[in-house]
């Protein structure tokens, strides 16, 4: 049977590096030692661009950033995947060659052609038993046309890999271009009191930009001539994304506005419009460049529950919320993080998750009738339910991570309910104190557990400090410790 | 299983392999001299591992699924065609040479035995090639003799992986082949392979 043993890297490289390491080693010295394709190969297909400012999303210069980024992530993978196909064409031909000319060695020749003979014998009509000399006579041809062939694979390659470099050195220059303009734009933004050189270097880095997409878009001969010979190349899978073409339109605006003589101060209103319209635009073409994606996440989803709603026995109070349901709930996360049909239309079913505001705040315990309770046990279950499939920000046991939902969920929700019931009170303990808060806790805490849950009731300090905050109106915000 | 023509074209189809949520990802290496791992492959291979490892887990095959290929060559521009369709192809003797034989080893080359597809119509996808295949392996921290095998892995940013020896399964008959890699797949060691991958990635 097959052995298993796990294997680790040993210069610290991820499998992705080394993957790509080794199909870098396949290509010629020639191609592998050339500066515009060390360029093209280290842009590689996944594009981990550096031309992203993702810290600063909605500055119109990350914007210019992304515009770039997604232009090259057009044309690098097809420059990508040709030098690949060139590089083949060329060890394979020269391979070829190489054989051909040792078949020809006349050990080699005698050898082949008695093997071709033995493989004729009885089989192959054609060849008269014996007529050595008809079999030679065809191998000699073949060996004629196969060296014809191989030298003119290595003709049209050698030709590709003149128009490649000529192409992929006039897009490098575009892209070396607007990395200059970059770097002075970084230079400068921290640097208020030089603004006027600033505003020319930005007004520098769109023109750059324009280049760097006119490269992109400009024809490639190399592409027709290798369409016209038959090759396509799979480039189309090395696009990570459908390219933001349209955002061009904004290159020139966000140039016009950037490159005024206006004070910063006075353009902070256009450039906050500009940057919500860049933004929403962004948004939406986020979601297009998400559709393949989703369309393949789906289809499995669908290949794999069909009509049926795998989380169907999941409803209010009936069964709680397991490991299960949290596995089913992540896989049903879509890649634009968005819940699968299948969880939306279960989370409907659910009741709403617990909130209480000034508006509606906890009723008073006296007022509480047992019909009241059931209805909030199961929206404490639905609330579980619809936080099940959180991040888990600490590793901890199952039943821990289903008490933290318990508790920063929904007991911090009746806390600030009963806070706010508390305020319109003057802020007094009159409506609810913590004694009644703490009885009314175990009561949904014993309620919860019927269902086959094993809550605990936070203890009785916990819940006092809790009820005090909410009462004196102190933020519960991302404080579940109380 | 994702039968690709080179290996950069696993890179290059990451972003979509991703997308689709497998657990577990691995190609397989063998030489054309790995007998019957290469023929095995050409015939039923490529469907049986597609089935046998499942929507969890994705192969890469380095090799284009073949198919009968001189037919094919007649209509699409096919190599050999492009070589000797507009000299020899009226000969219909060279026609039943190449058709019966063009996987036959008859050509004597230093010390190899190549067949007439090898030495004149040899694919780009040239992976099979022992240095190349050894280029890949010395990567991957493996001994140049590793071969045939699977090497499986979860993610591409991962710096370790699981290495599955074949050397077992070399020269043994087809069926014996599929029999024995059938069983591995539909045995606990890759069942504990997958679980160790999604734990990773829960």
């Amino acid at each position: 049977m097959p052995q298993v043993r796990r294997f680790e890297s040993e210069s610290y490289a991820s499998i992705g590096d080394l993957l790509h390491e080794a199909s870098v080693d396949l290509l010629p010295e020639e191609l592998r030692s050339n500066e515009h394709a060390g360029w093209v190969v280290k842009n590689d297909p996944l594009l981990q661009s550096k031309y992203r400012a993702s810290d600063e999303n909605s500055s119109p210069f990350a914007i210019v950033g992304d515009f770039v980024a997604s232009r090259l992530q057009q044309r690098i993978p097809f420059y990508f995947a040709a030098l690949f196909h060139i590089g083949r064409m060329l060890s394979v031909a020269n391979v070829g060659l190489q054989n051909i000319q040792a078949l020809t060695r006349e050990e080699n020749w005698q050898a082949s052609l008695a093997n071709i003979l033995a493989l004729s014998r009885p089989r192959l009509s054609f060849l008269p038993t014996g007529e050595q000399r008809e079999t030679e006579v065809l191998l000699r041809t073949m060996c004629d046309l196969g060296i014809s062939n191989f030298q003119n694979e290595i003709r049209i390659a050698n030709k590709w890999w003149h128009i490649w470099l000529d192409e992929v050195a006039r897009l490098k220059a575009s892209v070396d271009k607007y990395e200059y303009s970059w770097r002075n734009v970084a230079e400068y933004s921290n640097d208020r009191y030089n603004r006027s050189r600033g505003f020319g270097d930005i007004t520098e880095l769109c023109f750059a930009a324009w280049s760097v997409s006119a490269a992109c878009s400009a024809k490639s001969t190399l592409a027709e001539e290798m369409t016209q010979t038959g090759v396509r190349l799979k480039a189309d899978d090395c696009k990570p994304v459908t390219p933001l073409i349209g955002i061009g339109q904004f290159v020139p605006m966000i140039s016009a506005i950037l490159s005024s003589d206006a004070d910063w101060g006075d353009l902070r209103h256009e450039v906050y419009h500009l940057s919500r319209l860049m933004e929403e635009w962004i948004g939406n073409e986020k979601e297009q460049r998400m559709q393949p994606e989703l369309d393949i996440a789906l289809s499995i989803l669908k290949a794999k529950y069909g009509d049926a709603n795998p989380f169907a026995e999941y409803t209010p109070c009936g069964q709680i919320a397991t490991r299960e349901l949290r596995t089913l709930v992540r896989e049903h996360r879509l890649p634009n993080g968005r819940p699968s049909p299948w969880v939306a239309e279960w989370k409907n079913s659910l009741e709403s998750p617990l909130s209480f505001n000034s508006y509606s705040p906890l009723m008073p315990p006296k007022d509480l009738t047992e019909s009241q309770l059931e209805m909030m046990i199961r929206a404490v279950d639905s609330t579980i339910k619809i936080h099940v499939g959180d991040n888990i920000t600490q590793p901890a046991s199952w039943e821990q991570f289903l008490q933290t939902l318990f508790e920063s969920h929904c007991v911090k929700q009746f806390g600030e309910g009963a806070g706010e019931a508390n305020k319109k009170q003057g802020k007094t303990f009159k409506t609810w104190s913590a004694e009644s808060f703490s009885e009314f806790i175990i009561a949904i805490t014993n309620g919860i557990n019927r269902l086959g849950y094993e809550l605990n009731v936070p203890p009785l300090g916990r819940l006092r400090v809790l009820l005090e905050k909410a009462t004196q109106g102190e933020s519960l915000y991302g404080d579940d410790a109380w | 299983m994702l039968p690709v023509p080179g290996i950069e074209n696993v890179e290059c189809a990451w972003v979509n392999i991703k997308s689709q949520g497998f657990t577990l990802h691995g190609f397989l290496t063998f030489l054309q001299s790995d007998h019957y791992f290469p023929e095995y492959l050409e015939g039923e291979g490529l469907g049986d591992l597609d089935i046998w490892s499942g929507h969890e887990c994705a192969i890469f095959v380095v090799q284009s699924p073949s198919t009968a290929w001189i037919e094919y060559a007649e209509t699409s521009d096919h190599p050999w065609w492009k070589i000797f369709g507009s000299h020899l192809y009226e000969d219909s003797h060279f026609v039943k040479l190449i058709s019966d034989h063009s996987n036959a080893q008859v050509l004597a080359i230093n010390g190899s035995i190549l067949t007439f597809r090898d030495v004149f119509a040899p694919r780009l996808n040239q992976f099979q090639h022992n240095d190349e295949i050894a280029k890949i392996l010395r990567r991957f921290g493996l001994k140049p003799t590793d071969h045939p095998s699977l090497i499986l892995f979860k993610d591409f940013n991962d710096r370790s992986g699981w290495y599955i020896d074949l050397k077992d399964l070399v020269a043994i008959r087809e069926q014996d082949l599929r029999a024995s890699l059938q069983k591995w797949f539909s045995g606990p060691e890759f069942e504990r392979l997958l679980k160790e991958a999604s734990r990773a990635s829960s």
